[in-house]
């Protein structure tokens, strides 16, 4: 079991780390848990505690060595924006209440159904795990209000995922880095043969 | 879909596999030593015939529960139940994690076989008939211990029975019974909040991923039977084109999988599942649509 007193033990790294070290850790971790990955994702505010929690561990240390960095990272408001027309539907997304806002998105008739309509019924779709319906609702938003960078990031974020951006990293490793060496290696071995027939 | 999910269930449950090539070995072993006490544990609890009834798929949420189970678990050498020639790593553990998949997997077993009675041949029919006595007690059994997992699984199937009857069910409709199917099923697999809504979460998106790599798996068979299918209904044909969107399609929920078993603080075996959610998923799909996946593959017992 964690123990999450410890900031050490939250970044992963042992008590005589260098800083570099920690930062790279910090950096690790906090990739894992940053907002953007988790954007309309019901479990954000999950993601948001462990965020919290990592900064803290890592602003603790950084502390404790007298750096004054201390690599704090600022949320990204989600619900920050709108016109206002649908701010019960934006309050009740908030609450993780879903179902209660598709019945009221439902219920705006369709010549009323604006880019903020099919923005927060993407957003809605894609917390109930609907997300092809989300995309092409996304795509709408975009397409009718293309300035608007609320649902640009949404369109992103799903675009990255849809990418297969979430299961690249493993294990912290490149596949690149692995390639790399074994072509190094390979072109020692074969310099060497060369030298010594 | 039902016959996606259940009527060929050791196949649709059978797509959730680790890379071997990228695990360690210590890995490999822990891995294959939790199939090997699943296996074990169906046929002392519910009869021999039934260890059968287990895949890669239950082989995951049982790490997976393992992962995240408080008692530590421990490893023992005994004799191989299905070959006494053999012997067998095996997982030990009273955390009750086996015993909750091993129920889960004899239900999911009879729901396939009613499935398979309604569906097929006379001949056929006959055949699975006979077997229905042996695994409705076996059900029994199963959903008298864990009889909030039967309602569950009774409940989604239904539904996605009454999705297949309609003609113009969109895809992420189609998908949605599968999906809560297992996001229940691996809800139930911790008893704390927040570790419940992340597993559901993730259940729900490798019940999709399920579902639609099935789906894909399916698509010229369906197509030429006019069984049902959403992709089918949805693309028409598996051209170039079809087979980009639905790889999308698929990305997207092991993306959203991979983010969320992050939130998970894992005890052990975190890497095996990492493996499995980043490379074991990934090569899946591409094999599936490529028409290279081989759906009978067994545990390869070499390290």
């Amino acid at each position: 079991m964690k123990n999450l007193t410890d900031p050490y033990e939250v970044l992963g790294v042992p008590k005589n780390a260098t800083d570099e070290e920690i930062k790279k850790a910090y950096k690790e971790i906090a990739k894992k848990y940053h907002p953007d990955n988790f954007q309309g994702n019901p479990l954000a505010d999950l993601a948001e505690d462990k965020m919290r929690e990592v900064n803290a561990a890592y602003d603790a240390i950084m502390e404790e060595r007298r750096d004054k960095k201390t690599g704090h990272r600022g949320k990204n408001n989600f619900y920050g924006g709108g016109t206002g027309e649908f701010n019960d539907i934006r309050s009740l997304i908030q609450m993780n209440r879903i179902d209660d806002a598709q019945t009221l998105l439902d219920g705006v008739p369709v010549e009323k159904r604006t880019a903020e309509w099919y923005f927060l019924n993407g957003t809605v779709l894609y917390k109930r795990g609907w997300f092809d319906d989300a995309y092409t609702s996304f795509n709408t938003a975009v397409n009718m209000n293309p300035g608007n960078a609320e649902y640009r990031a949404a369109l992103d974020q799903i675009n990255r995922q849809r990418n297969g951006a979430g299961y690249r990293v493993y294990r912290g490793q490149s596949s690149d880095a692995c390639c790399d060496l074994c072509s190094t290696l390979l072109c020692i071995n074969m310099c060497c043969r060369c030298m010594n027939p | 879909m039902q016959k996606a999910l259940i009527k060929r269930g050791e196949r649709v449950f059978g797509y959730i596999k680790a890379d071997k090539p990228q695990m360690r070995i210590c890995e490999y072993e822990a891995y294959r030593s939790v199939y090997c006490a699943l296996c074990r544990r169906m046929g002392k609890k519910y009869g021999k015939i039934f260890s059968s009834a287990l895949n890669f798929d239950f082989t995951f949420a049982a790490v997976l529960g393992l992962a995240i189970a408080d008692e530590d678990c421990g490893f023992e050498k005994k004799r191989c139940c299905c070959n006494p020639f053999l012997k067998c790593g095996y997982c030990t553990e009273d955390s009750g994690v086996l015993d909750y998949v091993s129920a889960a997997a004899i239900m999911m077993l009879y729901f396939k076989l009613l499935d398979n009675i309604a569906d097929s041949g006379a001949f056929k029919s006959i055949c699975y008939k006979a077997l229905k006595p042996v695994s409705g007690r076996a059900y029994k059994k199963a959903a008298k211990s864990y009889p909030e997992i039967a309602k569950l699984f009774e409940k989604q199937i239904a539904v996605s029975n009454a999705n297949e009857q309609e003609k113009d069910c969109s895809a992420d409709k189609a998908a949605d019974p599968s999906a809560r199917l297992l996001a229940g099923f691996l809800a139930g697999l911790s008893e704390k909040e927040d570790e419940k809504r992340i597993l559901d979460r993730l259940g729900y998106c490798i019940g999709r991923w399920i579902y639609f790599t099935d789906a894909a798996d399916d698509f010229n068979e369906d197509l030429k039977n006019n069984g049902f299918n959403p992709l089918v209904l949805k693309y028409k044909e598996l051209d170039e084109k079809a087979k980009a969107e639905i790889l999308c399609t698929l990305n997207m929920n092991i993306s959203e999988a991979a983010a969320c078993f992050n939130l998970l603080d894992t005890k052990r075996f975190g890497d095996i599942i990492n493996n499995i959610l980043c490379l074991g998923m990934p090569r899946v799909q591409r094999e599936v649509l490529e028409n290279k996946f081989r759906k009978d593959e067994k545990l390869d017992r070499s390290v």
